[in-house]
């Protein structure tokens, strides 16, 4: 980093060490246990079933040849369809998110790269010894040093001021990024909800047409082979087809809440950034004091003490009480460039905290898109048979036996 | 209305009997009929007689006040004024009737005319369409409406606009015009066990259906930005 901070005492400013953790990847939700993680209560499950049993005592009533029997089986087809489609059609935007989280050129990345140069060209050590005389053609003794240093706080607090509001509305945007998968969460939650009960319709559909062929085996074989060869099958493959969808639903839910969780962390980042930049300006502005009895008046910085301390409510009082240490240690210490450059190291420590997050963070949303776009891409074969056969929809009336979630 | 007209005479009848029932608002379901008027274009003797007799009015009273305030009308004023009158009379009686757009000339239209055309279309099948069909074309206007409203926002090249377009602008006219083809002594003919008039109104209902859930699918948009922006409020401004 820019400065070693081995001669620093660990004065009162250090803050506390910045962790951001990146959350773990989503692991891959194998269609067999996607069921059951919604629940579905006993009055709804119960309706359900009394709609399977009405429907196959119906489907039983009818002779295996006649198009009612092929009608009442293209309903077992049709089953869920329109449940796979809704869930299927938000889980194309499932990897919109993740993707856009991962940009780095963009927002508030920019916006703390920018933070950082304007930050390395005000360390105070990174401009020589400050305290050696100031020399016209290093002979001629002209000017100071300090003055200049401090002066040219001057000339970048417009800059800080504006990078400093850009991390708000960036802030802003990550909110407003959870907030959206806060909606897209409760949507994807009624839509698994809706999927649970198909599931839990079809299953209950497969039990009862399975004991169903089995009584009828001695009475009416060729029913019961009707039913095995139709209605069963078909009954079988929605089951794997929900089943399938289920688990992209879910583990697209899971990776929402991946992103969720990496923008409140950056969001820590982001106010710990403004945070500390604003805490270094003001120990500058003490310590120019104590050392050029100058007074240096950053008017766009006591502007944004306001206004930032409001942004970062949390760690604002933190900054209130350092205040006060800094004003105290900068007057009474004989050290008051290294109280100056402990500020600014806390301000590389929170940028570095954030960079070794988002690199981690990083790995962790490539191996979610990576399961998730497999998954997403093992289930369109099963949306694409939801899709044809919702396409015969139009064509023909509505059913009085229409087979969908309530 | 089952039995088959069997002369011009009676259908006269039946199409009187149908208008009086739609005046009346009998068969409009508790809808507003007002809605559906403006659909009819600039046809409608009604219309047009409450058109001339507003036009007129506001000839009178706007020579009345230049008369009142400005300087007095005189011979030729007046006879100014009643020239004028007769001509918005005569342009307004005899002005041509909005076409009814065709079908074909619906499945080229806009995207955003789209729902209205159809609509229009629509309207100028009732006479043809048997009283049940009435009552859910009511709601299908309705729902073509709201259609109309969204697909302003709606651009043309999306897949959504594209499902619109197949159902409102082809297979909507389509299914009406094959129930039109069928002749009119089978319409309450059962065949497979249900009567033409009857597939039509199962047809239809579906459609409406169908339509009501593209508006909603529409509007899925629109719902989650509002959920989204209050969540977002209460996010940054109550802490969670």
């Amino acid at each position: 980093m820019a400065t070693t901070p081995d001669t620093v005492p660990n004065t009162l400013t250090a803050e506390p060490a910045l962790v951001l953790t990146p959350p773990d990847p989503v692991p891959a939700v194998p269609a067999e246990r996607a069921a059951g993680l919604v629940p579905v209560d006993q009055g709804t499950r119960t309706e359900l079933e009394r709609r399977v049993d009405q429907f196959v005592a119906e489907l039983v009533a009818e002779d295996a040849n006649s198009p009612a029997f092929g009608k009442r089986v293209d309903a077992i087809t049709a089953m869920g369809q329109k449940e796979i489609r809704d869930a299927a059609g938000q889980s194309n935007r499932f990897l919109d998110r993740p993707v856009k989280a991962m940009d780095q050129e963009s927002g508030v990345g920019r916006d703390l790269a920018q933070l950082r140069r304007v930050v390395e060209d005000l360390d105070p050590g990174k401009r020589g010894k400050l305290t050696a005389p100031q020399k016209l053609f290093g002979i001629i003794p002209f000017g100071n040093r300090m003055r200049n240093y401090f002066d040219s706080y001057k000339s970048s607090q417009t800059h800080i001021a504006s990078i400093l509001k850009s991390l708000g509305s960036g802030k802003d945007e990550l909110l407003m990024d959870n907030a959206a998968i806060d909606t897209e969460r409760a949507n994807l939650w009624t839509a698994m909800g809706r999927l649970e009960q198909m599931i839990h319709l079809s299953r209950t559909m497969d039990a009862k047409l399975e004991e169903t062929a089995n009584d009828l085996d001695h009475s009416d074989p060729a029913k019961a082979k009707a039913i095995r060869e139709t209605a069963l099958f078909y009954a079988r493959q929605r089951t794997q087809d929900l089943l399938t969808q289920m688990a992209v639903t879910v583990q697209g839910y899971l990776a929402l809440d991946l992103v969720k969780k990496n923008n409140v962390e950056l969001i820590k980042g982001v106010d710990r950034a403004s945070t500390t930049t604003v805490a270094a300006l003001r120990t500058a502005v003490t310590v120019a004091q104590a050392l050029t009895s100058q007074k240096l008046v950053l008017d766009q910085i006591t502007q944004l003490n306001t206004t930032t301390a409001n942004i970062i409510d949390s760690t604002g009082k933190l900054l209130r009480q350092n205040t006060a240490q800094i004003h105290e240690q900068a007057a009474a210490s004989t050290i008051p460039l290294e109280t100056l450059q402990r500020a600014f190291q806390n301000i590389y420590d929170t940028m570095d905290a954030i960079d070794t997050f988002k690199l981690k963070a990083l790995d962790s949303m490539k191996s979610t898109i990576d399961t998730l776009g497999n998954e997403v891409e093992k289930s369109r074969g099963y949306i694409a048979r939801a899709e044809g056969a919702s396409q015969n929809r139009v064509a023909g009336p509505a059913d009085q036996f229409k087979l969908e979630a309530l | 209305m089952t039995l088959p007209p069997s002369s011009e005479t009676d259908q006269a009848i039946i199409a009187a009997r149908a208008t009086a029932d739609r005046v009346a608002g009998r068969t409009t379901d508790g809808l507003i009929p007002l809605q559906r008027s403006p659909r009819r274009g600039r046809g409608g003797a009604k219309a047009r007689a409450l058109a001339i007799a507003a036009a007129n009015l506001t000839i009178l009273i706007a020579a009345g006040l230049f008369g009142a305030i400005i300087m007095p009308l005189g011979m030729f004023g007046a006879l100014a004024v009643m020239m004028a009158m007769i001509a918005v009379t005569l342009v307004i009686a005899f002005a041509p009737a909005t076409p009814v757009p065709t079908p074909e000339r619906i499945a080229r239209a806009e995207l955003k005319a789209l729902p209205m055309q159809t609509a229009r279309w629509l309207d100028a099948q009732r006479p043809t369409l048997p009283a049940p069909a009435i009552a859910m074309l009511d709601r299908i206007d309705q729902r073509l409406d709201t259609l109309g409203v969204q697909m302003a926002a709606l651009a043309e090249e999306s897949p959504a606009a594209a499902d619109v377009r197949r159902l409102v602008g082809e297979q909507l006219p389509d299914f009406v015009r094959d129930y039109q083809r069928v002749p009119a002594a089978l319409r309450a003919t059962p065949r497979n066990g249900k009567t033409p008039d009857q597939q039509l109104v199962d047809g239809l209902e579906v459609i409406e259906r169908e339509i009501g859930a593209m508006s909603t699918q529409l509007a899925q948009g629109d719902l989650d930005a509002l959920a989204t922006r209050g969540r977002f409020l209460e996010i940054k401004y109550q802490g969670e």
